[in-house]
């Protein structure tokens, strides 16, 4: 999608602002999803991350990632809810992005059956990846340093399949459902970045 | 939303704002992670004590403190009771209904609710003395070892600069986008995730549209300015250490010392 006549410059100053569209988008508006689960919630940041990658290419799309973090990090940090949740998060947010790009990388109203396979298959990845941050990562971190023991106050196999496993299925088709509107409506904008 | 961040940073010239800002983000890393080894009222105390001392040095109102706990009072809240009603151990206090509260649990909540709160009044310690721009700066300072392996760090400071300066920008935007489509009937706090999903669609466009436009005037007003290369640019403040950054890490040493010798010695 990067194209000769987009300036280094403005793909920089491009991917600097939807790295701030994509900060606030984690702030707000959040959705929980699972009742009893007020830690899992759906954010719509993946959006701006989706356009960096389509309008510029996957590089600018892992750096808007990389930026957006550092972002929550400095201006909105939770203290150990941010340094426990923001890995699974990053993981889950690069694994759904790049299966996006590579499985669909043009996005076009005539194939919708590859838009279809590409939000399954960066859901599945994303869900995978999310299972196993939250078992070798977030599980033991979180009994650790925050007291919070999930395999005895849930118990692990409820955690992931009335947990993790349906929130992130949700969380992916959601995520693609409205990353690929958006991009569509904001198609003709594309121009502007190859005039 | 807007309170949050905007208006985080409160300048000053107090002994904590006068600190070189790799300094500040070089204690705050090295207590983050020596909090995480607290594990008995000891260690709890010692840290508290620090973080008090440094609150005090910043000469700020406590109200500044006490609104950044806010946003996550409620998780808090919600950790604090799980530990209550979750922990097993003995002697068992009292029962409601299925749970016992013990005297663990309680000890517990208490050790949760204290690490949550300094860890997050140690940040809000760093963001409202140090400019978010300054936070830029030493970070591209502190990660300029990695571009012996290639990391573009100017570009990466030079794109959390500009990010930083948009941010407040931006949620100004969005706020008023959703003002602009809740008078229309919008509603983005009700219903399940379809629908909140279709009522941030006509959020999104309009930033999106914005956001090309304002990348694109940024980058001609840049390039007319000479503008080249992120590394090759020169910097208005140069970050320099002081003498009272030399006290500022032999305080930390000294911390860190202290914390190991009562966690060792004085429990165990």
């Amino acid at each position: 999608m990067s194209t000769a006549t987009t300036t280094r410059t403005q793909k920089l100053t491009l991917i600097a602002i939807l790295s701030a569209i994509s900060f606030g988008l984690m702030l707000f508006p959040q959705v929980p999803i699972i009742p009893g689960a007020s830690f899992l919630k759906l954010d719509f940041s993946i959006v701006p991350i989706i356009i960096a990658g389509y309008w510029i290419d996957i590089s600018a799309a892992m750096w808007t990632v990389v930026l957006r973090t550092l972002l929550k990090l400095i201006l909105a940090n939770e203290g150990v809810n941010t340094y426990l949740g923001l890995p699974v998060n990053l993981v889950a947010v690069v694994v759904f992005s790049v299966i996006m790009l590579w499985v669909m990388p043009y996005v076009s109203s005539k194939n919708i059956g590859r838009s279809l396979l590409a939000i399954l298959l960066a859901t599945i990845g994303m869900t995978g990846s999310a299972v196993i941050m939250n078992w070798f990562v977030a599980v033991p971190l979180y009994a650790q340093f925050a007291n919070f023991n999930i395999a005895k106050i849930i118990g692990l196999s409820r955690y992931f399949i009335a947990m993790v496993l349906p929130f992130n299925l949700i969380q992916g088709i959601v995520w693609g459902g409205v990353s690929l509107i958006v991009l569509s409506i904001v198609k003709p904008l594309q121009n502007k970045l190859t005039s | 939303m807007n309170n949050i961040m905007i208006g985080r940073f409160v300048p000053g010239n107090s002994w904590v704002h006068r600190l070189d800002p790799r300094t500040k983000m070089i204690v705050t890393f090295v207590y983050i992670i020596v909090m995480l080894w607290a594990n008995n009222w000891q260690t709890y105390a010692w840290t508290a004590a620090f973080v008090v001392a440094l609150v005090k040095l910043t000469d700020q109102p406590f109200k500044l403190y006490w609104d950044g706990l806010k946003p996550i009072f409620w998780l808090i809240l919600f950790t604090v009771i799980l530990q209550l009603l979750f922990t097993p151990g003995t002697p068992i206090l009292f029962s409601v209904g299925p749970f016992q509260v013990t005297v663990p649990g309680i000890l517990n909540a208490i050790y949760v609710m204290v690490r949550f709160v300094l860890i997050i009044l140690m940040s809000t310690i760093l963001t409202l003395t140090t400019p978010p721009t300054s936070i830029a700066n030493a970070l591209e300072s502190l990660l300029s070892p990695f571009k012996k392996i290639g990391v573009p760090v100017a570009e990466l400071a030079l794109m959390l600069a500009i990010a930083l300066r948009f941010v407040p920008l931006l949620m100004d935007e969005m706020q008023k986008i959703m003002n602009a489509q809740k008078s229309r009937g919008m509603s983005f706090s009700t219903g399940g995730p379809i629908k909140r999903a279709k009522a941030i669609i006509p959020l999104l466009i309009p930033l999106f549209i914005g956001a090309l436009q304002r990348a694109l005037d940024l980058a001609n007003a840049m390039e007319v300015r000479g503008f080249k290369d992120a590394v090759q640019r020169t910097k208005y403040r140069i970050l320099s250490y002081q003498k009272i950054d030399k006290v500022a890490f032999t305080a930390l040493i000294g911390f860190v010392i202290i914390f190991f010798v009562i966690k060792t010695w004085l429990h165990g």
